[in-house]
């Protein structure tokens, strides 16, 4: 299995005002911090691998062109999720499609889990497919990404309390769904 | 089930789907491609901006694409042999890293190029415990698994199909570096996949590029070709046509090969380019048409060649308007802005130039202010040796 960086790795205060003063160098460390977060990301909204790469590399782009309007250093992690999370969805739509119909049997069979069991995560997977890009794209930060309601809510500019009413509708659908209410 | 165990369920599932996309990958060389597209002297687009991008261009061509090509007319650099430092023997050893390294480097070159087909660079650690062959496209070959299995072999395992070979596919090799640990001898003890087998079979050079613990090891970029010795630390580097530059914690060192003046020194990035007389003097004679800029300059030797080491302090009362801090004084010739430095916003820069044939190398030593122990700048300078300087052939084993 490839190993990846922490996700609660935390890019340090020089590394990133080397970056934004343009040193390459830094940047790849970022890079290196925070790439395989940014593609799990991309890969929940997008559900396609490649993808996934696509975004985050595009995501990259972005955050190197914008890196110097990011208001708190502190939590450039956030921000670069939430530039992915973007990027995901602008790739959905230029690819005109929102939801991937795609079942990912073959992965969720082999999670080793019971029969019953992998047959319930197959609905799971199917019914989150269903959701539109941007549920996804708060179920990838939430669940995948482990940003809060507050970070959530910084990334992509509404209310925490506006998050978790949305989160907490989209889990009462997803349970409602697959038949576990 | 509860809303806690249907949350943990939901994060499980989601985590295994997103655990689907990630590959091993090449952060330096995403890093580049990210900075190649740029970033826009306008971060705030309005009306006008399409106006004034139209002018700046159309001043641009008239006023520095001439220069521009005069400046990129630079001899190719032709990497000689590498140190003359003793190679044999070829001892085993445990050269995988905790972090995926092999003996403390991330990025090592074929050491007879083109022979027999160019693999591409043997690149290890980067996103994990992982080796693969990165290609002149930055694209990444073979992508295998890197374990260290015993003192003297590692064991590659085939991420995915692709080249005849099948994911899964195990290769085991013998590793041994010689004595100075600047080149690595990889011999096949078995390995299924033919492709991957034809491609690391070979002795492979140490360089310093992209990452690495410091050391001895090589620098080669288009037209820049050079060895030399960083001390213990993490080192990153980026690397241009024409000039690299490599950064740890607590100093960066900046290597440019015929660097070029600026024109208009309060902004780099619409600034025209002044081409420079070859050699250190040229070099001088510049800084000494720009009378904002104090210089001290003393003669010393690098590898035997002429140099001169300069300290540059800037006048506080520059020609720039207030809001702009630093002034752009030089930088590489190939057209991109991250060698550009500034003037303005510290105390004094440090350089050596070095007058290699009809060449000027340009080294800043940049110690970061962070108040750690500085490694020892003249060590870094004394320890550089320039391929062209001796105009002999590429390394060979």
């Amino acid at each position: 299995m490839v190993s990846s960086v922490p996700t609660a790795q935390v890019t340090e205060r020089a590394t990133i005002d080397a970056a934004i003063a343009g040193d390459v160098a830094a940047f790849a460390v970022i890079v290196r911090a925070h790439h395989n977060d940014l593609v799990r990301v991309c890969q929940v909204i997008l559900g396609d691998p490649d993808l996934a790469q696509d975004a985050a590399q595009m995501a990259w782009a972005v955050a190197w062109r914008r890196l110097g309007s990011v208001r708190d250093l502190s939590r450039v992690r956030q921000w670069l999720v939430s530039v992915a999370a973007n990027e995901a969805r602008q790739l959905l739509r230029r690819e005109r499609r929102d939801r991937v119909v795609e079942i990912d049997v073959v992965n969720v069979e082999a999670d080793g889990s019971d029969p019953a069991g992998r047959a319930a995560n197959v609905d799971l997977l199917a019914a989150v497919r269903r959701l539109p890009a941007q549920d996804r794209a708060l179920l990838a930060m939430r669940y995948v990404a482990g940003l809060d309601a507050t970070e959530i809510a910084d990334a992509v500019g509404i209310s925490a309390s506006g998050v978790r009413s949305r989160l907490s509708r989209l889990v009462e659908r997803l349970r409602s769904e697959v038949g576990d209410e | 089930m509860s809303d806690q165990s249907f949350e943990a369920r939901l994060e499980s599932v989601l985590r295994a789907k997103a655990e689907r996309a990630v590959r091993p990958f090449d952060a330096a060389a995403i890093a580049r491609s990210a900075a190649r597209a740029g970033r826009s002297p306008f971060p705030r687009l309005g009306p006008w901006t399409p106006a004034i991008v139209f002018v700046l261009l159309a001043l641009g061509v008239a006023g520095g694409v001439g220069l521009y090509a005069g400046s990129l007319q630079v001899p190719p650099a032709s990497p000689s042999e590498v140190s003359t430092q003793v190679r044999a023997p070829f001892r085993l050893a445990a050269v995988i890293g905790a972090d995926g390294w092999i003996d403390g480097a991330t990025t090592w070159t074929p050491a007879a190029p083109g022979s027999p087909a160019d693999p591409g660079e043997l690149v290890a650690g980067y996103g994990g415990a992982t080796a693969a062959l990165r290609m002149p496209d930055d694209s990444l070959r073979l992508a295998s698994r890197l374990e260290s299995t015993q003192v003297g072999q590692m064991r590659l395992t085939l991420y995915r199909d692709g080249e005849g070979c099948r994911k899964g596919d195990e290769g085991t090799y013998a590793a041994s570096l010689d004595e100075a640990r600047l080149y690595l001898r990889l011999v096949a003890i078995s390995d299924p996949c033919l492709a991957r087998r034809n491609a690391l079979e070979r002795d492979w050079l140490r360089t310093l590029q992209y990452d690495s613990a410091g050391g001895r090891g090589v620098v080669s970029t288009q037209s820049l070709a050079l060895e030399m010795t960083l001390p213990a630390g993490n080192w990153g580097s980026i690397d241009y046509p024409d000039s690299f530059s490599v950064s740890s914690e607590t100093m960066s060192v900046t290597i440019i090969r015929d660097p070029v003046g600026l024109a208009d020194p309060c902004h780099a990035v619409s600034s025209g380019i002044i081409a420079l007389r070859p050699g250190a003097a040229g070099f001088e004679a510049y800084l000494s048409t720009l009378k904002w800029l104090k210089v001290v300059a003393e003669d010393t030797s690098v590898a035997g060649l002429p140099a001169r080491s300069l300290r540059i302090r800037a006048d506080s009362t520059a020609p720039c308007p207030e809001a702009i801090s630093d002034r752009a004084i030089w930088r590489a010739g190939a057209p991109q802005g991250e060698h550009t430095l500034g003037g303005g916003g510290r105390s004094a820069i440090d350089l050596t130039t070095v007058t290699v044939g009809a060449s000027t190398y340009l080294i800043e030593l940049d110690d970061k202010a962070t108040g750690a122990p500085a490694p020892d700048p003249a060590g870094i300078v004394a320890s550089i040796r320039f391929f062209d300087a001796t105009g002999s052939p590429a390394p060979q084993p």
